[in-house]
């Protein structure tokens, strides 16, 4: 069931993440993108990592991809959009061997170089990246990064609000 | 192969059923008013809509930054609420020391909320 479930969302990911750059439209695009972090998301799930899960989709999935329609959507691409480019079968088949060398040099990087190899997996607690654990560690022993965090929300707000308001007097 | 509902990823079971439904119910909305609706076109009907007046110009027009600041904010306070998740799951075992905890990172975040009112940014002018 797991494997199938798997290989699903592999799939579907794959295939949204290529219609991102084949569609014309880029709202369609960014459609799309929500489609690959969903995927992305139930990838998560089935490692076990279900806070991870629940921050792909309102975070990534939500919130960013919102931004970056935002984003779309100040820029006028009407002429963007005509003259766009367009990829070919044989550029296609190009991208999925890139891909599939990158993976490869990925993996051997990840188990031969730095030590993986050797790791022991059973040292990392069980149920590890489950809501409840994140929740024992974050409120617990890393109770002052946590408040840490208001402080930098907190700066990033004041810098949003300095950086819009500037732009606007600019504008007038 | 029936999942049960104690299993890790049975327990997603709920959000499965719920996403199928959305997707049921939109193919059938629109499937049914593709088949059952009557189409006559007329090169009138097939003008774009502009509260009634001949649209001038690009369509496409660029939007006000001002939008954008609401967007960035309210990315912000997403990224708030995100940590409320993982203290509400715990919230029963950490009792009145995760409540304070809490009411120490929201009022931060409230000095940046009431930042952004005094500073006018949501003033829509």
């Amino acid at each position: 069931m797991d494997v199938i479930i798997f290989f699903m969302a592999v799939v579907f990911a794959m295939g949204s993440a290529i219609a991102i750059i084949c569609v014309k439209n880029p709202i369609h695009s960014a459609l799309w993108m929500v489609s690959t972090l969903f995927c992305t998301a139930v990838i998560y799930l089935l490692l076990g990592f279900d806070f991870l899960a629940a921050i792909q989709v309102i975070v990534y999935a939500g919130a960013i991809m919102m931004l970056i329609v935002y984003v779309i959507m100040l820029t006028s691409i009407e002429e963007e959009i005509k003259k766009r480019y367009r990829l070919r079968l044989f550029q296609i088949v190009g991208i999925f061997f890139v891909i599939i060398f990158f993976i490869q040099a990925v993996k051997y990087g990840m188990v031969h170089l730095t030590g993986w190899e050797g790791f022991d997996w059973k040292s990392i607690p069980e149920r590890f990246g489950s809501v409840n654990y994140i929740a024992y560690k974050l409120f617990t022993k890393f109770v002052l990064p946590f408040e840490v965090v208001s402080i930098l929300l907190l700066a990033g707000i004041a810098g949003a609000v300095y950086l819009a308001k500037k732009e606007k007097n600019k504008g007038e | 192969m029936t999942p049960s509902l104690n299993t890790y990823l049975g327990s997603y079971l709920g959000i499965v059923v719920v996403l199928i439904m959305g997707v049921l119910l939109a193919v059938i909305m629109i499937g049914a008013s593709h088949i059952l609706g009557p189409r006559r076109k007329n090169p009138l009907k097939d003008m774009p809509y502009e509260s009634g007046l001949p649209t001038v110009g690009a369509t496409w027009a660029p939007f006000d930054v001002k939008y954008y600041i609401v967007a960035l904010l309210f990315l912000l306070f997403d990224l708030e609420c995100v940590y409320m998740y993982p203290w509400a799951v715990y919230f029963k075992k950490l009792g009145v020391f995760g409540l304070i905890e809490m009411f120490i990172f929201i009022f931060i975040l409230l000095v940046g909320f009431v930042y952004v009112w005094k500073k006018g940014a949501l003033q829509w002018e």
